[in-house]
């Protein structure tokens, strides 16, 4: 068993490593890594009072924390996260002068409303925490500290409200998060994929949401809310199909507007799964399903395209993946160029030169745009993925397929589980985002 | 046992009209036809009862484990391999009759053995899913169907195409007959839903409203009528029975002059 100052000279002799000995009754000494400390705070509360304090021990004592310290990594790993080694003779006292990065709330940029709150979480967990236990004062609340990553060693806090939150959903949260066996622990996203019990997952089963006002709403709701140091995304679960489809201006807007809007949503999901295949399976397979006017002015807009229905749209799909993808991937003051050239040269010339119908271009613009309206972010780019697969039956099988895959995909859905809630499953009757009460809001489509 | 009992009565009702079931009433239209369908809405409600009550009594366990756990071996494994059979046959008289319908009236080109192992997968797929997620889906599938088919029984009975007075005549002329088995049999099929629930009784969720029972009846006989004299009304007695699949050519039939989709068989048939 060897004191601190033994431990302290196991630790590596780097220049962010601080040794101070300090000549003041009592031998104090302060270890600490530079770069993870406030150098102002040490100097204003450490340093300048223990040289002039009459009694050096007894400051140092009643502004640390006392603890003892068994081994050099444990050292290690206090120091890492800020704290300062103040050793008294042969005790040890932590005393966390970390610095705060970031602890500015953002602009709501990615889930916006209109007239809800317009601040987001900011990136240090910490002062998180401080802003939803602001806003969501009840007894209840609990908040556990957990560590992710071998190397990172990324702090998180689980959040929730002992008198709401179902029990077996924590342990079930816990036991998972001890479970995971990354080094580098970076997002919430990333979080969300180490914790998933499916090795390859498609829809989402946690919400990811850097709103305030969401996550104290899901408290109340009796669900747990993750925060991880380093990202304004806050992870929220178990979430359900319906989570995913509601905005936070449903809360905020009359009853009557809010139920059109999610009916609206819900259209526009359908639109956005299921338009491609329906026209490719009206073009090449049923093409009396629609009037005989409709059958010939879309068979006249493609008059003067040589090829396949699929081609066609795998053509025009690709070309929207490609530049929604580009203009996230551009800096920002690029990503009006992208679409300038995107939505005007390439769908004008497109239609003329023969390569696409008009028709196609109004089905992909619907399509797109309807991809759009979903509310959260994660869902909607599974959205995205799922048309393919859709497509792929349809234009191998007409309608038909197209209704067979959509019975597909509303069977995988209702097949995934949240924490042991059924994902998708009609009349819920847990009280939603959308409506305060309790709802039944039916699924997608048949 | 709760209300996703009521959905797998409710869907064996949807489906009947696509297997043989009205080509078999209206085959029979003179033997007695109207007193077969009351016949047989009383038989099956009081089956249904019956079933339903002695389920209930074996909470969270589906017949196989009932019998199990009641019966010696000897007697439950033929038991279990004959219902199992059944069963099977029953899901493939359904599936083939479809795949059969979607060559004749969706895809011509296709082979309908194509048709069918696509049908076949994917019915298996999501029949090999647990048995909860089975019954959401079937709610979903119940939720949004029912308006599609209010629509089309709203469409059939409120077109000027349909003939009340062959209706009547129908009923009226053979009322008194005494009705024989095949009307019988093949009316008691639109009430089969419940056996499902010797499945679905593991999962018992929420409580059992028996009073909605009352309703089971109400609705099979509506549905009944529905299956057995609008292709009447529409065909004409003579007319109904020379058709393959009566009701198919009986969507045909309907119009929405307005509405997007202009022919409603591919509503009906698509569902």
């Amino acid at each position: 068993m060897g004191t601190v100052h033994d431990y302290a000279a196991l630790l590596p002799a780097t220049e962010e490593f601080v040794r101070r000995r300090m000549d003041v009754p009592g031998n104090i000494s302060l270890y600490y890594f530079q770069p993870v400390c406030d150098a102002d705070k040490i100097e204003r509360l450490l340093i300048y009072p223990i040289a002039t304090a009459p009694e050096p021990a007894s400051y140092v004592e009643s502004i640390c924390r006392r603890r003892e310290l068994g081994s050099s990594e444990e050292l290690y790993g206090e120091l890492i996260r800020g704290n300062v080694l103040v050793a008294l003779e042969a005790e040890s006292y932590l005393f966390d002068a970390s610095k705060t990065w970031n602890d500015k709330p953002g602009e709501a940029n990615i889930e916006t409303t209109v007239q809800g709150p317009q601040s987001t979480l900011s990136e240090n967990a910490a002062a998180n925490a401080g802003i939803i236990r602001h806003r969501y004062p009840a007894p209840g609340f609990r908040m556990e500290s957990l560590q992710l990553g071998a190397v990172t060693r990324t702090p998180a806090l689980l959040l929730y409200d002992a008198d709401k939150a179902d029990p077996a959903v924590l342990a079930d949260v816990k036991s998972r998060i001890a479970r995971v066996e990354a080094d580098v622990v970076q997002s919430t996203g990333q979080l969300e994929k180490l914790i998933n019990k499916q090795k390859r997952s498609l829809f989402p089963t946690m919400i990811l949401t850097d709103r305030p006002d969401r996550i104290v709403l899901n408290l109340a709701q009796g669900k747990a809310i993750l925060l991880m140091e380093g990202t304004p995304f806050s992870l929220v679960f178990p979430a359900v199909f319906y989570d995913f489809m509601s905005a936070m201006d449903d809360l905020y807007l009359p009853h009557w507007v809010t139920r059109m809007l999610v009916f609206f949503r819900y259209i526009a999901l359908f639109i956005a799964i299921t338009f491609p295949a329906i026209y490719v399976s009206v073009i090449s397979f049923n093409p009396e399903l629609f009037r005989v006017q409709m059958t010939l002015s879309l068979a006249g807009s493609r008059a003067n395209v040589p090829y396949q229905s699929y081609v066609e749209v795998l053509f025009m799909l690709f070309m929207a993946e490609a530049m929604t993808e580009a203009s996230i991937r551009l800096p920002r003051f690029m990503g009006s160029t992208a679409t300038t050239v995107g939505g005007l040269i390439l769908g004008q010339a497109a239609q003329q030169a023969g390569l696409v119908s008009s028709a196609m271009i109004i089905t992909t613009s619907a399509v797109i745009i309807s991809s759009f309206v979903i509310p959260i972010n994660t869902m909607s780019f599974a959205i995205r993925a799922v048309r393919y697969p859709l497509l792929l039956i349809s234009s191998m099988l007409g309608l038909f397929g197209a209704v067979v895959g959509l019975f597909c995909i509303v069977c995988y859905l209702a097949s995934l589980r949240s924490f042991g809630y059924p994902y998708l499953k009609g009349f819920v009757g847990e009280p939603s985002v959308s409506f305060g009460r309790r709802k039944g809001q039916r699924g997608t489509s048949n | 046992m709760n209300r996703y009992f009521y959905y797998s009565i409710l869907m064996c009702m949807m489906i009947n009209t696509i297997i043989f079931v009205p080509h078999i009433l209206l085959n029979n239209q003179r033997n007695g036809l109207v007193p077969g369908l009351l016949l047989s809405t009383a038989v099956s409600t009081g089956f249904t009862v019956l079933f339903a009550n002695a389920m209930r009594t074996f909470e969270n366990q589906s017949l196989s484990d009932i019998l199990k756990a009641r019966l010696p071996r000897w007697i439950s494994a033929p038991l279990l391999i004959y219902l199992g059979y059944s069963w099977f046959i029953a899901g493939g008289i359904v599936l083939i009759s479809f795949s059969n319908l979607m060559k004749r009236y969706i895809l011509p080109d296709m082979p309908v053995q194509t048709i069918a192992f696509v049908m076949v997968a994917a019915a298996g797929w999501c029949a090999s899913q647990k048995t909860r997620t089975v019954l959401y889906l079937l709610e979903i599938v119940i939720v949004t169907n029912i308006p599609f088919i209010l629509l089309i029984l709203y469409k059939s009975i409120g077109t000027p195409f349909m003939n009340w007075y062959a209706v009547w005549d129908a009923v009226s002329d053979y009322l008194w007959r005494w009705p024989n088995m095949e009307v019988v049999s093949a009316a008691t099929y639109l009430f089969t839903g419940y056996i499902n629930l010797a499945i679905f009784n593991k999962e018992s969720e929420g409580t059992f409203r028996p009073r909605l029972l009352g309703l089971v009846p109400v609705i099979g006989l509506l549905t009944l009528m529905t299956t057995a004299l609008i292709p009447i009304g529409f065909h004409g007695e003579h007319g109904a029975i020379r058709y393959v699949n009566a009701w198919v050519s009986t969507a045909d039939s309907i119009r929405i002059e307005f509405g997007v989709v202009e022919r409603v068989i591919y509503v009906f048939l698509l569902l």
